[in-house]
């Protein structure tokens, strides 16, 4: 049986960062991507405020900077978090999965330089994977490692890369194999995204001119130092990515935060919203809950070395499809979209403007639904 | 017969020309001048559901600015012998998402006023606002001019709408239309209004099926996949939908207020169907801003909430078919 009620531990965890938002985060802050530079200032702020309490990489052995905390307060930390709009910014993902893969494949040497700087919040990492002929079709990638005395040379083009903006490192897939090599021939790279034989070119796209990017490298140097796990062994490191993923963002926080807030943001307006509407609100909500309830599992399944890919996947359907549900109903509820969400009072009014625009983005990035539910049906037919 | 249908399919081809020829060279929004000048309110006089149908669905696939839905309105109060001359260019007050009217109207026939212009607002236009009276029943009311310089831009909405907003303003009112004469007005906004709407889902099917024939995945076009196929056709069946009932909705019978909410809330699902399923078989490519989706996908979210939401339009239909006591059939439900 599961137990489902909060230890005090994790309680306490939460009240303190509900303070620490309240202290250091904005009102009106929305994510850190946004036009306004100081929302990016405010993200990487915030995160050396965690980093210096050990709230940042919470689960992380201490030797590693972290707090050695259990995954259930790592698990009220992304909640509290995403509720918040991400105040650590993209800095989540060197949490979520870079961190904890590198723990898993990374030799001594390479954990010792990249963990601590992760794990104090001040060094930001983005993903490599997609191109522009790879993007489902992952193991299309065309991106070149070429050998020379020490280290790889890289050639090729990343796209829809992430923060690459703003990230000091990057989480490379290229080719080691042979053209058609496909998932026999893919190297994991650690790239120092600092070099002139790399250009980010920013693609201002519905997610924020600050968010999404195509990424050229023209020969750009990775030592051997950098090399993660063993060459042309990378797809398999590249499964564990996408488990960590999956699982990494408690979106369900965010959409209980909204639907809870609806009724007081409206205030009388509320009651007088078609029935209907407070209909499917209540629905949402219930949804939501059921979503943590299975994201609970899967964290329980996890903990104990049990988790079922299936399960994980299930969640990850499960999760996406929640977050549009409930942008549809918020969106309905809130009516005077785009009139004056510029208008930093309307606070509520921008949350859930935003939030529509993510959760069309949640069945795509990182994976699309179609190709989750393909991944989820095949284990079940016994297709692999 | 068939003579008939020919010459008929020619004249809506001619009239899709024409149109597509005027939205094609007008990147800054169609004006009343340009109807004018297209012949719009001529045809609309013949053929009001080619006019308004073929000048709807252009303007919609364009998400382009324009008076289309003032001209439907001030053309169809015209027609009916309301106190109103189409020569003349006019602006209508619109009620902002989700509030019953555009101003309040007060027993001393002053009105204080909160709306939205649409297509923006020229010096010299006549005003129409649709307001609430005193007795919180829905009014159509003709207003003094008002100074472009009175209108506020709309921070953070889509601009190519080139919406304006006037507020807080008591305004003279002119007079005020009959009941009936309201009643129309709404019903013929909303019309126009679905039509752009399903220009818009036509435009997102076309941009989604162009992409998913172009785009390969695992060596085949991804619109070789069923799940890809699956969200395409429906969104077709959403339009049909959307369509059909519109069609319907031009025989004036006791029933055409109904169908019209039906038709304008079809448009709406629509239009958001097919800017989820647009997005999600575009991948990560439909969310750039150079994608053509973008402006679709604004122009969608701007109008999804205006002249009443999904809900709203909901409760309304529902108030409906109570009053009546009966299921009616939609009308038009039978012509060809
Ligand atoms: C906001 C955002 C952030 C992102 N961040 C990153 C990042 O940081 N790093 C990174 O590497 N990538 C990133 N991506 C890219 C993301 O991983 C890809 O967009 C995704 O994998 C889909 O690839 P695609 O865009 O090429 O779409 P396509 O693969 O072209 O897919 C288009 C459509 O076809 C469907 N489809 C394709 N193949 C099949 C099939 N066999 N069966 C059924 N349906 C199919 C898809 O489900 C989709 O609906 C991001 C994307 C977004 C939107």
């Amino acid at each position: 049986m599961l137990d489902y009620a909060e230890a005090d531990e994790v309680q306490v965890l939460r009240h303190r960062l509900r303070a620490l938002v309240e202290e250091h985060i904005p009102k009106s802050y929305l994510g850190a991507f946004t036009d306004n530079p100081n929302d990016l200032e405010i993200a990487q702020r915030f995160s050396r405020i965690l980093g210096e309490q050990r709230l940042f990489a919470l689960t992380w052995p201490e030797s590693f900077g972290g707090g050695g905390a259990s995954s259930w307060e790592q698990t009220a930390l992304r909640e509290e978090m995403w509720a918040a709009h991400e105040p650590r910014g993209a800095q989540y993902m060197g949490l979520n999965w870079i961190g904890p893969v590198l723990m898993r494949y990374g030799n001594e040497d390479q954990q010792q330089r990249h963990l601590p700087p992760i794990a104090a919040g001040d060094v930001l990492w983005c993903q490599g994977f997609s191109e522009p002929e790879a993007g489902s079709d992952l193991p299309a990638l065309r991106t070149k490692a070429v050998r020379e005395e020490g280290g790889w040379r890289i050639h090729g083009q990343k796209v829809w890369t992430s923060y690459a903006e703003m990230a000091r490192w990057c989480f490379l897939l290229a080719r080691t194999g042979t053209p058609e090599s496909r998932k026999d021939g893919i190297t994991v790279f650690l790239v120092d995204m600092e070099q002139a034989e790399i250009e980010v070119r920013p693609i201002p796209s519905m997610l924020g001119r600050h968010h999404i990017n195509e990424v050229y490298f023209t020969g750009a140097w990775v030592p051997d130092r950098d090399v993660l796990g063993g060459i042309n062994e990378g797809w398999k490191i590249v499964n564990d990515v996408l488990a960590f993923e999956r699982i990494g963002i408690a979106r369900y926080a965010r959409c209980d935060k909204l639907l809870s807030w609806a009724p007081r943001a409206l205030g009388e307006a509320w009651a007088d919203l078609p029935q209907g509407l407070h209909q499917r609100w209540a629905k949402a909500l219930v949804h939501s809950r059921s979503v943590r309830l299975l994201a609970y599992k899967v964290v329980a399944a996890q903990d104990q070395g049990l988790l079922d890919p299936a399960d994980a996947a299930a969640y990850r359907i499960a999760v996406t499809l929640l977050d549009q549900e409930v942008a549809e109903v918020l969106m309905d509820i809130v009516g005077g979209w785009g009139l004056g969400t510029e208008d930093t009072e309307r606070i509520f009014e921008r949350a859930v403007e935003d939030h529509w625009r993510y959760a069309q983005a949640s069945t795509v990035a990182s994976g699309t639904l179609e190709m989750q539910r393909l991944a989820l049906a095949n284990r079940l037919v016994g297709k692999r | 017969m068939a003579e008939l249908v020919d010459e008929m399919e020619e004249l809506a081809e001619a009239v899709s020309e024409s149109t597509r020829a005027l939205v094609a060279q007008s990147p800054e929004g169609v004006g009343w001048k340009a109807l004018l000048e297209l012949g719009w309110f001529e045809l609309a006089g013949e053929d009001p559901r080619l006019a308004t149908g073929v000048l709807g669905e252009e303007l919609g696939r364009a998400a382009l600015a324009s008076r289309a839905l003032d001209a439907a309105v001030v053309h169809a109060l015209e027609q009916a012998g309301a106190p109103v001359v189409a020569e003349q260019s006019h602006a209508v007050l619109y009620p902002l998402p989700s509030s019953p009217g555009a101003g309040q109207l007060f027993a001393d026939g002053s009105a204080e006023l909160d709306g939205l212009f649409l297509g923006g607002v020229e010096p010299g236009d006549k005003i129409l606002a649709f307001v609430t009276d005193p007795a919180g029943q829905p009014a159509v009311v003709r207003l003094a001019p008002v100074e472009p310089s009175e209108v506020a831009g709309l921070d953070g909405a889509d601009a190519r709408v080139r919406a304006g907003r006037l507020t807080g303003r008591s305004a003279a009112v002119l007079d005020r239309l009959a009941p009936e004469h309201a009643r129309l007005a709404l019903r013929t906004a909303r019309r126009a209004l679905a039509y752009q709407l399903v220009g818009a889902a036509e435009e997102c099917l076309r941009i989604a099926v162009t992409h998913v024939s172009e785009r390969h995945q695992f060596g085949r076009p991804i619109g070789s996949y069923q799940a890809v196929k699956h969200r395409l056709a429906d969104v077709r069946v959403a339009i049909a939908a959307a369509r059909s009932v519109l069609a319907g909705s031009w025989d004036e019978s006791d029933q055409t207020e109904l169908t019209v909410l039906v038709a304008t809330s079809l448009a709406k699902k629509a239009v958001q169907t097919a800017v989820a399923h647009g997005l999600q078989v575009c991948g990560g490519m439909g969310f750039t801003e150079e994608f053509p989706l973008a402006p679709l996908v604004r122009r969608a979210q701007f109008f999804a909430p205006f002249l009443g939401s999904a809900a709203e339009l909901g409760m309304e239909t529902a108030r409906l078919l109570k009053a009546c006591g009966t299921a009616p059939r939609i009308s038009g439900f039978g012509t060809p």
